[in-house]
């Protein structure tokens, strides 16, 4: 399920000047499919500058660990944001998951190819192409991709039909 | 489960399997030629979407799908809530 506060979240960090890529379920609800997520999942550029702006709008907006089972709220350090892992984080905003990598050999600069900049809005988004999702998610493999994969793929034949 | 109130011809307008152009596609083909052979269920799922909900969708612009969905979850939050 889309969180209430996505739109908001990617709408702050377009306003803060932080190179992402949109991926996960709400990269599907933007590109047609009929799915629900609720959280925000993002592959973020790792230049120095694009980690410093990162990091300085989750500590403004409070990011800290989702899990951690001591709940001590630990903010996300530059260290974890210029890896290679996946950091899933709470902000005051709504929850973001931070992609390092989609997966192996697949970071900012390796899935760009991939991505379309959806600019009809209010604000411009650069999120991954229905295919590439759908190629991402098949590899994964993981209930939860096999669950969203039939819908994806119905949105996929859609688009494809309605080109002819 | 009772049975469609609908007659073959109608129901296959909106149930469908992917056409075979899927398979072809640059980005995604490899990825789902394979899983026809190794996880074929996944495709044989496909023809149990309801494509009017993905047409409507497409219909709309990106966010206004971001809005409705958003509008969607609130009132399921709203509901699960109570009120």
């Amino acid at each position: 399920m889309v969180d209430e506060r996505s739109d908001a979240i990617l709408r702050s960090l377009h306003e803060a000047n932080i190179e992402f890529i949109l991926v996960g379920g709400t990269a599907a609800v933007l590109l047609g499919a009929p799915v629900t997520t609720e959280d925000v999942d993002i592959v973020h550029r790792q230049t120095p500058e694009n980690l410093d702006r990162l990091l300085s709008w989750l500590l403004t907006h409070g990011a800290y660990h989702r899990y951690d089972l001591a709940k001590r709220r630990l903010p996300p350090d530059r260290g974890a944001l210029a890896g290679h892992g996946h950091i899933n984080l709470q902000t005051d905003l709504g929850k973001l998951d931070l992609l390092c990598r989609l997966g192996e050999g697949e970071d900012y600069e390796q899935i760009l190819g991939d991505t379309v900049v959806l600019d009809g809005g209010p604000f411009p988004i650069r999120v991954i192409t229905l295919p590439r999702l759908i190629a991402v998610k098949a590899r994964a493999g993981r209930p939860k991709d096999r669950l969203t994969l039939p819908l994806l793929i119905a949105t996929l034949d859609e688009q494809l039909r309605s080109k002819g | 489960m009772g049975s469609p109130s609908y007659d073959e011809a109608t129901l296959a307008a909106y149930f469908q399997p992917p056409d075979v152009a899927i398979f072809d596609d640059a980005v995604a083909g490899a990825e789902l030629r394979r899983l026809a052979i190794e996880d074929p269920d996944i495709l044989a799922a496909v023809a149990d979407v309801d494509r009017t909900q993905i047409r409507d969708s497409l219909e709309r612009t990106p966010f206004d799908r971001l809005r409705i969905a958003s509008e969607r979850w609130n009132g399921l939050v709203r509901l699960r809530r109570g009120g």
